[in-house]
């Protein structure tokens, strides 16, 4: 919630969000993670309660997990440490967000994209380096939480070929990883509670 | 009183919360919504901040239950009757009406409008302050609508009309705390359990403290040195348990004394 | 617009008055650093993360082969990237460079890149073709002051921290191709560091206003750093000592009230890489001696400092010393 500037919208808060890359300066890939991320955490904001302020976000990618043709891992990292700052700012949320990223690949390059082969959610760099040559599709999947349970689906990001089974095949593995996210985000939340709260004892 | 942690979105517990003793039988149970609380009509209750559900219970009639989401962190929104400390940063209007613009730092509305007619004997223009930029005041929100912006600023206590130590504040220093730590320092004794380091430090040294609900403080003491001591034992001790922020400004005090 | 912080009168007047004493708001001495914090990213090479009390900044090295330029065929490339973004402070605007992000930025370039600390010469591979350029990306996560000394001592940490794959050239004439061995096939080159710049940047308080200020005068623009041409300065000026407090590493708080400063870029071998002096307040010679001696002092200090944080990162990666077989293996 800072300051505004003559960009003020009359009725709601407006959201300006800043991707930093964590090598050279910002280019369209930085443009592309802004504008997801607007998608999926603007939604949740209650932006009309802060009308005529200015919500900034400043995202700065410190060390990316993805391999250079790759996007997701920054996204759906991106978008949950979004989410944690805006609770950690106090800023009027409607509901929890988490996202996830899942890459699926062939498991060996003659069948590729024809079976499923392997699955990797939340991948690390390291492994995303193994098998990148296979790589058939990737998706980067955010959903709303309420109360820790499955709300709505803010984000659906897929790059590849991949057929519908699959995709919802994806959408089901997100849905758990991000309640697992969510549970994760509360024990956190939970944590610097407590933190803050020492001096009741 | 009773807290958990919730999160935005998270289904209110309004059951457990209520409890049986409020139930009347001529009327329904009565809940006052406090801050990180947001009602949806008809009658959905949503949580929209992270932090502890608090519920205060009022025994005495007309019964109600008060349940809002307790936060230390954050940034302040400025609400009416709030005491803050803000900065004079310029001045408009002309000489019979003038009015100062008054920063509020950490503030989601950073900028009051504090008039000049607005101190204790203010009545004539001879007699209102003149404050240059710079000034720091510690002063009460009259009026604001976040709709509208800028909060209005008195300097007045309003049951009294007299200063009641609003106005402008002269020598000390200014440091900063939580939110959480400010409003804990303006309850009323008690409401928030045990003596606050306030209280701890107000046995050890004599000072003078005003408190911004902006969470800014301002103190002033019988040296630079009992000063400094006493912003870092405020700054250090907020968070601890209550014993061991006893001992550490016990330790900061007597550090500054010895000297 | 987001404001700059403006410090109020009773912040000034008490910073002053406290100095008068020899007290700092922190309660550190004059010439004391505050807590320094350097870390080291456990995948990857060249990236450190530099704590100076609450002023936090990354910096991170990469490498990448390209052309030089056609008037330097010897010398490979070397920038360094310092855009400080909103997530700072506030105060810093995004995409629009400020007056003090530009001294910053002068300042690191002067003390790390023309102080020569990384030999250019050495990344050259076939000259006038290619070489590597290095760069490197300091990102300002928290703003409390130091922004510059913090800055200099990540990219120093980084460039001694950071490894370049390994590379081979084969073929002749213009038929030569460089040949790049991923990190995980070869051990990777450390960079050529001639020497470790350490920047430390001393401000100045009129303690003489003090006295004026507590009577109710306020000095207009007393926040604002003016910034001067790098002259190294001779002031005529006599002043006794007792006029001008000097602190080493000052706080936002600080920054923002102080009435001059001086940055010295300083190594180990006791040379002096860079002064810069700003502000509208003019310093006596022997103040600016006692600074040089003060921030080689800290130089060496924080070198120290980088050097027993390297050697524990090396420990750490080097498990049942594979890195030694390795490179044994190498040389065959």
């Amino acid at each position: 919630m800072e300051v505004n500037k003559r960009d003020e919208l009359p009725d709601v808060a407006t959201l300006e969000i800043v991707v930093r890359p964590d090598v050279g300066v910002a280019s369209t890939r930085e443009q592309f993670l802004q504008d997801r991320i607007r998608r999926v955490v603007g939604p949740v904001i209650a932006l009309e309660l802060h009308p005529r302020t200015l919500i900034q976000i400043v995202v700065q990618i410190v060390q990316s997990g993805d391999t250079k043709a790759l996007n997701t891992i920054a996204l759906s990292a991106s978008i949950n440490a979004t989410y944690m700052a805006l609770l950690d700012a106090g800023v009027p949320l409607r509901s929890t967000v988490s996202a996830t990223s899942i890459v699926c690949y062939a498991t060996s390059s003659t069948q590729a994209a024809l079976t499923t082969g392997g699955v990797l959610i939340d991948p690390t760099r390291p492994e995303l380096e193994k098998i990148e040559k296979d790589i058939t599709s990737v998706h980067t999947i955010a959903y709303e939480l309420k109360g820790g349970q499955m709300e709505r689906l803010l984000l659906s990001e897929s790059v590849g070929s991949f057929t519908e089974d699959e995709v919802f095949e994806c959408y089901d593995a997100a849905a758990k990883v991000c309640e697992e996210t969510n549970r994760t985000m509360r024990e956190a939340v939970t944590k610097s509670v407590q933190q803050k709260g020492r001096w009741r004892d | 009183m009773s807290s958990e942690v919730i999160l935005p979105g998270d289904p209110i517990p309004l059951d457990s919360v209520i409890g049986n003793d409020l139930d009347d039988s001529d009327s329904g149970p009565v809940i006052q919504l406090g801050p990180g609380i947001l009602h949806i009509p008809p009658e959905t209750l949503l949580p929209i901040r992270a932090g502890t559900l608090t519920t205060l219970t009022r025994s005495k009639p007309p019964k109600s239950t008060t349940i809002y989401v307790d936060t230390s962190g954050g940034r302040y929104v400025p609400a009416v009757q709030d005491t803050i400390l803000g900065t004079v940063i310029g001045r408009f209007g002309d000489q019979e009406k003038s009015f100062y613009r008054v920063s509020i730092p950490g503030s989601a509305a950073p900028i009051g409008i504090l008039s000049s007619a607005a101190f204790a004997n203010a009545a004539s223009r001879h007699t209102r302050p003149n404050l240059s930029n710079g000034t720091t005041v510690y002063a009460r929100i009259s009026a604001f609508s976040i709709a509208l912006g800028e909060p209005e600023l008195e300097c007045f206590d309003e049951n009294t009309g007299k200063e009641g130590g609003f106005g402008e504040l002269k020598g000390g220093m200014l440091a900063d705390v939580s939110i959480g730590l400010a409003r804990r320092l303006l309850a009323p004794n008690g409401a928030y359990g045990g003596p606050s380091v306030v209280d701890a430090l107000g046995k050890l040294v004599p000072f003078e403290i005003a408190v911004g609900r902006n969470g800014r403080i301002w103190i002033d003491s019988e040296s630079c040195k009992m000063t400094v001591a006493i912003i870092t034992a405020i700054q250090e001790a907020e968070e601890l348990p209550r014993e061991q922020m006893e001992e550490r400004v016990q330790k900061i005090i007597k550090g500054a004394r010895k000297e | 617009m987001p404001r700059d912080l403006t410090p109020s009168t009773i912040e000034n007047t008490f910073v002053l008055k406290a100095l008068t004493e020899r007290i700092r708001l922190d309660s550190r001495s004059f010439n004391q650093l505050r807590d320094l914090d350097i870390s080291f990213s456990s995948t990857e090479y060249g990236v450190v993360d530099v704590k100076l009390g609450r002023t936090r900044v990354i910096a991170r090295i990469s490498a990448e082969i390209t052309q030089p330029y056609t008037d330097r065929p010897y010398d490979g490339l070397f920038i360094i990237s310092t855009e400080i973004s909103p997530m700072a402070a506030p105060t810093f605007e995004a995409g629009r460079k400020s007056e003090d992000e530009l001294v910053i930025s002068r300042i690191i370039e002067k003390s790390i890149r023309r102080s020569g600390a990384l030999d250019t010469e050495s990344l050259c591979i076939i000259s006038g073709e290619k070489c590597w350029a290095v760069r490197a990306d300091v990102h300002f996560l928290d703003h409390d002051g130091g922004l510059m000394d913090a800055a200099c001592i990540a990219v120093s940490a980084g460039l001694l921290h950071f490894r370049r794959p390994d590379i081979t050239i084969e073929g002749v004439g213009s038929r030569r191709e460089v040949i790049v061995h991923p990190i995980t096939e070869r051990v990777p080159v450390p960079l050529a560091v001639l020497h470790v710049p350490v920047c430390v940047t001393f401000s100045f308080f009129d303690v003489r206003k003090a006295s004026s200020a507590i009577s109710g005068r306020t000095r207009k623009d007393e926040a604002k750093d003016v910034d001067e041409d790098d002259v190294e300065e001779e002031e005529e000026e006599e002043e006794d000592d007792s006029s001008v407090a000097v602190l080493v590493d000052a706080t936002l708080q600080e920054e923002l009230l102080r009435h001059g400063y001086m940055s010295v870029t300083a190594n180990t071998n006791r040379e002096i890489c860079q002064i810069q002096k700003g502000g509208d307040m003019p310093v006596d010679v022997g103040v600016l001696l006692s600074c040089s001696e003060a921030a080689i002092m800290v130089a060496e200090k924080v070198t120290k400092l980088i050097n027993k944080r390297l050697k524990e990162d090396e420990a750490r990666r080097n498990v049942g010393n594979l890195l030694v077989e390795a490179r044994a293996e190498n040389d065959r």
